[in-house]
């Protein structure tokens, strides 16, 4: 086994831990359900057991095999080649762009956060032409910002409600 | 059939409105279909906002033609860029490819699209033929019949689809823990909300879906990927077909319709396996077998029919039983439950006009798709140049949008994010996403039946395979669990697909 099939036995063996205790989860929530008796003969607990269960068994099931060495593939990338060294550095930027973007959304508006949305992860997925692709990224989201609150009557936050304090409502 | 209804149906269909919302599914079908990153069920949840704000009848022309319409694209981007545009077009990349690159790209073109249209066509026929009688036997069907059903669509999605049977199951079963999320609509508990507020009225399926598909393959690109700039095949000319391959073609058309029909219709989980079946059959078949591998014709023309008549197959127990199939057919299904319209065999009683307006908008649809995808083709290759960074950052923000849109509320984000991750992590490691995805819209469909069933008995479980149906699902299920192993050459066969 090499160093790098290694590492990747190992992230396996915690992912599927990871679903093992998924599974454990929800047969414990199910086990503290406060059940009322109108609930009939078959009240909102055994499919959950059902479910629960079986996820546990077959991740465990999975587990042993995964420590047997039947190790998962990744998937193909579409529009591209699979590299096989983890880009740590390119994952921790997308979610952190996605962080920003929540937290930043209704505070700043749609537009300037779906911008450096857009930026960041083109910028990580390997565009360097920066200033076409800023351009591109204000265009973008000024363009879904108004094809969706104009075109589609859906609401979207347009920011800084913090510079005009809501005027006190009159009854 | 009923042809009163079909006949209205069809001239509904012609109305302004419907052709206009069915020329705009077809166009965006074929876009979504090119680009690759973006398939049917991502591109049809992201649009979920609209049903807001258009009629039932005309989202849902819509929607069904992004179907069709991804099935003709994606063999646009498989057979000039050696990348498959769709799932279901990586078989169309093997020969077609190989033949653009031996200059003759545009019959490869033509092939594509013509027998997704003589595909399409047929199979829409038979749809309109079979799906009402299959209506009226879903009437007779108990809760019992329907939870077999449900676990059937279960147990072969998550056995069929991905790396090994029990990864397919797990990504059900986290599916179906998803869908617990909330209150339970029938005894007022709340499960797995852990005192959120937000939680109680569940997790969304649209953000459930976008956040799987497109955040999901972002961070995963990012992740693992490296993206070229395309390199696109020459081809001069038009888009058609010569004497000889129109000879060579019709019988692979026919072929391939006849295996994505009842895949379709059958839980077999989407388009990957009717086509990997149509091109090996068609390797098998053919005369000259050194062609194979260098730009058989035959190759193109197969699984190309049989994914458009897969779409249309899938169609079928959707429309008739409620019961999706694939990823799309769950996301379409999803759709009629915002209208608040039960899919399934009541339907073409209490909804006739509906459901025949969206078949013959089908057959219409079907007819637009041939007549944009052949002339136009330079104007879909014009597409493949927009760098794969744009596409995947437009991709993210066009989810974010259909996650918040939908209840302005940031839980839902952050909800997407944390099933975001999950998708990442079951590409890393091999785990379908289909099964999930339909585990998260028919569970709550499949307890309800259960609970049903079982109310009735008093809790005795023998009912739920003392019917008929019932039993009878529960074999054929049991069958097709162990076919492989049983048939060890077929498992071998599948195997060397990857």
């Amino acid at each position: 086994m090499s160093l790098e099939t290694k590492q990747s036995a190992k992230g396996e063996l915690v992912f599927t831990s990871f679903l093992f205790v998924a599974g454990a989860i929800v047969f414990w929530d199910t086990l503290n359900l406060a059940t009322t008796a109108v609930d009939g003969v078959i009240g909102p607990k055994v499919f959950p057991f059902i479910i629960s269960i079986s996820l546990m068994v077959l991740s465990l099931l999975q587990l042993i095999s995964v420590f047997r060495g039947n190790l998962g593939s990744p998937e193909d990338i579409e529009g591209g080649t699979q590299v096989s060294k983890p880009n740590w550095k390119g994952l921790g930027i997308v979610i952190g762009a996605l962080v920003a973007f929540i937290l930043l959304q209704e505070i700043i508006g749609f537009m300037i956060s779906a911008t450096l949305l857009f930026f960041s992860v083109a910028w990580t997925l390997g565009e360097r032409k920066w200033l076409r692709l800023l351009l591109i990224s204000i265009a973008v989201s000024v363009a879904i910002y108004y094809g969706f609150t104009a075109g589609l009557q859906l609401k979207l936050p347009l920011g800084f409600e913090f510079l005009f304090p809501a005027e006190v409502e009159e009854w | 059939m009923d042809f009163t209804h079909f006949l209205e149906g069809f001239a509904n269909s012609l109305t302004l409105t419907n052709l206009g919302f069915g020329l705009l599914g077809t166009l965006l079908g074929t876009l979504v279909g090119v680009l690759p990153g973006i398939g049917p069920a991502l591109a049809i949840s992201l649009l979920l906002p609209i049903t807001f704000s258009v009629e039932p009848q005309s989202a849902l022309i819509m929607f069904a033609a992004i179907y069709y319409g991804t099935m003709f694209g994606g063999s646009t981007t498989s057979i000039l860029l050696n990348t498959p545009g769709e799932s279901g077009s990586v078989m169309t990349a093997i020969e077609g490819n190989k033949m653009a690159r031996a200059g003759r790209a545009g019959a490869a073109l033509a092939t594509a699209a013509i027998g997704s249209f003589v595909a399409g066509a047929i199979a829409t026929g038979i749809l309109a033929i079979a799906a009402p009688s299959i209506a009226e036997l879903g009437l007779m069907l108990r809760p019992a019949d329907y939870f077999a059903l449900m676990v059937v669509a279960f147990g072969t999605v998550g056995a069929v689809m991905g790396q090994s049977p029990i990864r397919g199951l797990i990504s059900l079963l986290i599916g179906l823990s998803i869908s617990l999320i909330g209150i339970d609509l029938q005894s007022g508990a709340q499960r797995l909300t852990f005192g959120s507020m937000n939680a109680m009225d569940g997790i969304e399926t649209v953000v459930v879906i976008v956040s799987l598909f497109a955040l999901g393959e972002a961070m995963y690109v990012a992740f693992r990927g490296k993206l070229e700039h395309a390199k696109i095949n020459e081809f001069k000319g038009g888009a058609w077909l010569s004497k000889d391959d129109w000879k060579r073609s019709w019988k692979p058309w026919l072929r391939g319709t006849a295996i994505g029909f009842p895949s379709g219709v059958l839980p077999a989980g989407g388009s990957e396996l009717p086509t990997f079946l149509s091109y090996s059959l068609e390797k098998r078949l053919a005369k000259n077998k050194d062609e194979f591998g260098k730009g058989a014709i035959e190759g193109v023309a197969g699984p190309e029919a049989a994914n458009n008549a897969n779409a249309a197959g899938a169609l079928v127990p959707l429309l008739a039983l409620g019961l999706p199939t694939s990823a799309t057919a769950a996301v379409i299904l999803a759709a009629f439950q915002q209208f608040n319209i039960q899919a399934g065999p009541l339907l073409f009683v209490d909804q006739p006009v509906l459901v025949w307006t969206l078949i013959g908008s089908l057959f219409i649809g079907n007819f637009l798709l041939l007549v944009i995808n052949l002339p136009l083709v330079r104007v879909w290759v014009k597409l493949l140049q927009i760098p794969a960074p744009y596409l995947y950052a437009g991709i993210l923000v066009f989810a974010m949008v259909g996650a918040y849109a939908l209840n302005n509320l940031s839980f839902d984000l952050w909800a997407a994010l944390f099933i975001g991750i999950i998708g990442l992590l079951f590409r890393r490691f091999g785990y379908p996403i289909t099964p999930l995805i339909l585990g998260v819209i028919l569970g709550p469909m499949a307890e309800v039946e259960l609970r049903r069933t079982l109310q009735i008995s008093n809790g005795d479980p023998s009912a739920l395979v003392a019917t008929p149906f019932s039993a009878l699902a529960y074999l054929i299920l049991a069958a097709a669990l162990a076919t492989p192993y049983l048939l060890p050459p077929i498992k071998r066969l599948l195997q060397s697909k990857k």
